[in-house]
């Protein structure tokens, strides 16, 4: 093998929503490309060549494998189980620690939640592949909602820390269609209440009949649907050259597909580039430990390649976007490296610094109940097929005294293999696996028989994802103590909601209650309710922490995602976002990386 | 022989190495609860994936009864250009085969082709001087009471770890935890469930296999637990023969091992007078609420982790539970997912 190039004109750092698109973009321009990935590049079927096979299976022990321990000290969970799937970290090695911000006293743990995919694609590898548009409204909540009376908010304080994005969704707007069309999604346009320029989508396949229910609850409350745009295709697509087949096979959410059908940015991004022979070069399995500043610039990328020897390289242009805990985190370990330099740049723990603050996730919840009577093959499914934005509307903002909205749709996939039934039965977080099916369950084949009879094929749920509210506690830091398996410090999550989040959270998880009520016309409640009393819960939508505004106090970014006082130091995955929007964020994070590209090409 | 040496591509190595193999970390945080303390592999994440074992994908015709194993040594920073070969039966033991580096990489990497359902010993000769693989924990004794490195490839059937009456006796419990196979279940379908559909009911007499997964899964992913199975199935046989003096505790009716999970679940007086001691094993609760997920990923696990042999449990599933607009057609269409030959995907190889 021969040398390996040490310069390029633009190095990306994670291979996900927030780094691909730029590759492509700018790899397409003639420029000189390094994308550095810490996980493993797993192919595809039809990469591995006739008759082969790939290295991602359909196969339930690789969604969450089996039991390892938390050995971490001092935890209050130190010696607790846990269960990762294959691509995610041992939480060993690189953990998290979760503090919540309203309730130190209760200790800090280690926690799953809040990793996204390591891997070739990152967490565009297992998402669902729900790709909505946020609503035009979420990129202007605080002008939205000045002179407006929140309820649930008694402190008046949950839109103190609220601030516009830099633009609006119309400058948006031609992002989302490049990302619609290049991805590779199927939904359909009509039903939703976003502005489109352009119609990209495939179209979708029949939906699995149980989610019917779902589409009548939500016809009787006046709510309009259409069918959940999903990054997965199911026509030829013709920008990433990609083949169609039967998608519909019920592994689908923490799966990756070992057929390419599911539209991640390996298959959608890098691949064809790299396959047009593009200067793109893909470097996986190889952890960048932190950059170097001269000056105003990055001069130096320092990562660790797949034997773990210490390697360097340099950009021009260095984007970060390797999932916002961890980007944040590399700009505070490259900050503790060289304090007088980088960490002035970055602001690292100076007074009133952002850096690390208003880390977001999602309000987020649902209903889900046990169909009497009923059922359903639920293993020929996607992830979702029915969505409504009726609830992002004024009127129901209003209605519930809410500052902000979010969309609503159903599961389908969800429960339909008998490993993940147990293993998320009444589960509460990526944290919880296997514990309701343990404690709730009677231990005889005759009861573990009549679970089955009722809940096999029959589960049905809706669920919601809303703005959170941003706090300026909530945030993220290098933990003192607990340290990664290269002796980095670890990332520190701290977090909890705000109370008029529990506001929003009711008002959506109430109307999902009386979807399934409305849809379903015999059934056992299994539950409704939110996340709201459970701050670990990040839904692995990871948003915040180095927010983009239009002045240097208000954040970390400029509205070009450049951090303010480095020329050429990009971060481009959600950490931009100063709101986490009314949807699942992975599309508007690709949109706003399309945006950023092509800043990027002007300069 | 039982084996021939396959190529496998450098980014293959890579990616199956890096995660695990490629850290800085000093401490034991990977040592199991300190029985791998002050060996290299205490270092190192989930060394249970060494050798890695992994699918024939040559996608020659007889694949399906073939993997592809291959074996890894790391060399030291400071001496990437170590000799490494594999010393194993299965290539003869006159023939030991080098490892290759792995493109620049501090990997050496050998790939061989064995039939499934196989168990193999094997050294490596590192510059000269044969030794146990120092990442993979998994070692057997030949009779000549030497120990070597071993693995096993997929559906591998005979015990490993646990002997065999308990084998017996875990089969009998998993048995009475599995939502067939049991006569309350058989009954319960007989009473209408699901229209009293019987023509099935044959699977319920062929073993789920259940047991051999959990033995396998103690001995490489989940081995932190064999600890536990060893202290508890005799404290546990000890409980049923009091209890049934004149029935061998695989004989046991499923109502009288309800009895007994009921009393390990609640630790009750009565267990412990019959023979579980608390200062053995305090938490007999916690055994059953292991056991009861081993026996459910087991049953319903892909089988070429030891259960499942031919999808027996998914099969069970999509033939007693079928859709209510076709009674006609299954609720659990497995078989248009999977590979063939175990399923009858047109697209998914495995």
């Amino acid at each position: 093998m021969g040398t390996l190039r040490d310069h390029f004109d633009v190095v990306v750092i994670g291979s996900g929503a927030g780094g691909a698109p730029i590759a492509y973009e700018l790899a397409r321009e003639s420029k000189s490309v390094l994308v550095l990935e810490k996980g493993p590049l797993l192919r595809t079927q039809e990469e591995r060549g006739a008759g082969r096979l790939s290295d991602f299976k359909r196969d339930e022990m690789f969604n969450a494998g089996p039991e390892r321990i938390i050995t971490t000290p001092g935890m209050v969970n130190t010696g607790a189980s846990f269960f990762t799937s294959h691509v995610e970290p041992d939480l060993n090695d690189e953990p998290h620690v979760f503090t919540n911000v309203d309730r130190p006293q209760d200790g800090s743990k280690i926690t799953i939640e809040g990793y996204t995919a390591q891997v070739v694609g990152g967490g565009t590898q297992l998402y669902g592949a729900v790709s909505l548009r946020f609503a035009e409204r979420d990129f202007k909540l605080k002008s939205a909602n000045e002179g407006r009376k929140l309820q649930g908010d008694p402190n008046r304080d949950a839109l103190k820390h609220v601030i516009d994005w830099p633009f609006d969704y119309d400058d948006l707007e031609p992002y989302y269609a490049k990302a619609e069309y290049l991805i590779g999604l199927n939904g359909t346009v009509a039903g939703q209440a976003k502005r489109f320029s352009k119609d990209s989508y495939q179209t979708p396949r029949p939906p699995n009949p149980i989610s019917e229910f779902a589409r009548v609850g939500m016809g009787k409350l006046g709510l309009r649907t259409y069918r959940t745009p999903l990054a997965v295709i199911t026509e030829d697509h013709a920008p990433s050259d990609r083949k169609a087949g039967d998608p519909k096979v019920g592994y689908v959410n923490r799966y990756g597909d070992p057929l390419g059908y599911k539209s991640n940015t390996w298959v959608s991004l890098l691949r064809p580039t790299i396959r047009e022979g593009h200067d793109l070069e893909l470097r996986p399995n190889c952890v960048v430990t932190h950059l170097e500043a001269s000056g105003r610039t990055i001069s130096k990328i320092h990562y660790r390649d797949a034997s773990g020897r210490p390697c360097m390289v340099t950009g021009k242009v260095v984007v970060v976007a390797c999932s916002a805990i961890e980007s944040v985190r590399l700009l505070m370990l490259s900050a503790e490296e060289d304090r007088s330099s980088f960490g002035s740049l970055v602001r690292y723990q100076e007074d009133g610094s952002l850096l690390g603050r208003f880390f977001l996730t999602h309000a987020f919840g649902g209903a889900e109940v046990q169909i009497k009577g009923q059922r359903f093959d639920k293993s020929i499914s996607l992830d979702s097929d029915y969505a409504t934005d009726s609830c992002a509307s004024q009127d129901f903002l209003d209605a519930h005294g809410l500052w902000a909205g979010g969309a609503i749709y159903n599961n389908t996939s969800d429960q339909c293999l008998p490993i993940t039934m147990a293993r998320t039965e009444g589960d509460t977080d990526l944290d919880f696996f296997w514990g309701g099916f343990m404690s709730a369950q009677d231990h005889t084949s005759e009861a573990a028989l009549q679970w089955l009879s009722a809940a096999f094929g029959a589960r049905l749920s809706a669920a919601f994802m809303a703005n959170q509210v941003p706090r300026f506690e909530n945030r993220i830091e290098l933990h003192p103590d607990v340290r990664d398996k290269w002796n980095r410090k670890c990332g520190h999550i701290i977090k909890n909601f705000h109370p008029h989040d529990e506001q929003v959270m009711s008002a959506f998880a109430e109307v999902c209650r009386q979807i399934m009520a409305a849809g379903v016309p015999e059934y056992t409640e299994l539950g409704w309710g939110s996340v709201y009393g459970n701050a670990v819960r990040i839904a692995n939508h990871i948003l915040g922490g180095a927010r983009f505004a239009q002045t240097r106090e208000l954040g970390v970014l400029n509205t070009n995602c450049r951090i303010w006082d480095i020329d050429n130091l990009y971060v481009t995955d959600g950490a931009f976002m100063p709101t986490s929007g009314g949807a699942n964020p992975t599309l508007t994070i690709q949109a706003n990386a399309f945006r950023v590209a092509d800043h990027l090409k002007q300069i | 022989m039982f084996a021939a040496v396959v190529q496998k591509e450098p980014d293959y190595v890579l990616s199956h190495c890096a995660k695990y193999l490629a850290r800085d970390n000093a401490d034991e945080r990977h040592s199991f609860f300190g029985s791998d303390a002050g060996q290299a592999r205490a270092r190192i994440s989930e060394p249970w994936r060494f050798p890695i074992v992994d699918a024939d994908d040559s996608g020659a015709t007889d694949a399906s009864e073939w993997n592809h194993v291959t074996f890894i040594y790391r060399a030291p920073d400071d001496r990437p250009d170590i000799s490494v070969q594999l010393l194993t039966p299965c290539l003869g033991l006159h023939a030991p085969a080098a490892l290759n580096p792995v493109d620049d990489s501090l990997y050496l990497a050998l790939t061989l082709r064995i039939p499934k359902g196989r168990r193999h010993r094997y050294r490596f000769i590192v510059n000269g001087h044969a030794q146990l693989d120092p990442i993979n924990p998994q070692t057997m004794t030949t009779p000549q009471y030497e120990i070597w490195s071993s693995f096993w490839t997929w559906t591998y059937n005979e015990p490993i770890n646990l002997e065999r009456w308990e084998m017996a006796l875990v089969r009998r419990m998993t048995n009475a935890l599995l939502p067939f196979q049991g006569r309350e279940t058989r009954n319960l379908i007989e009473r209408g469930l699901n229209d009293g559909n019987v023509t099935h009911f044959f699977r319920m007499d062929i073993p789920a296999g259940v047991a051999n997964y959990i033995d396998n899964i103690l001995a490489r992913e989940e081995r932190h637990h064999l600890h536990s199975y060893r202290l508890c199935l005799p404290m546990i046989d000890r409980v049923l023969r009091k209890r049934h003096p004149s029935v061998e505790p695989v004989n046991v009716s499923d109502p009288d091992y309800k009895a007994l999970f009921d009393d390990m679940k609640n630790r009750s007086p009565k267990l412990i007078e019959d023979g579980w001691d608390p200062a053995t094993y305090d938490s007999p609760g916690y055994f059953l609420y292991v056991l009861r997920r081993h026996t459910w990923t087991g049953a319903f696990s892909h089988p070429k982790y030891g259960g499942n042999p031919g999808g027996l449990g998914w099969a069970f599933l999509g033939e007693t539970f079928r859709t209510t607009a076709d009674p006609t057609k299954t609720a659990f269409d497995w078989t248009r997912a999977v590979e063939a030959p175990l399923g009858k995907s047109t697209e998914y190889r495995g």
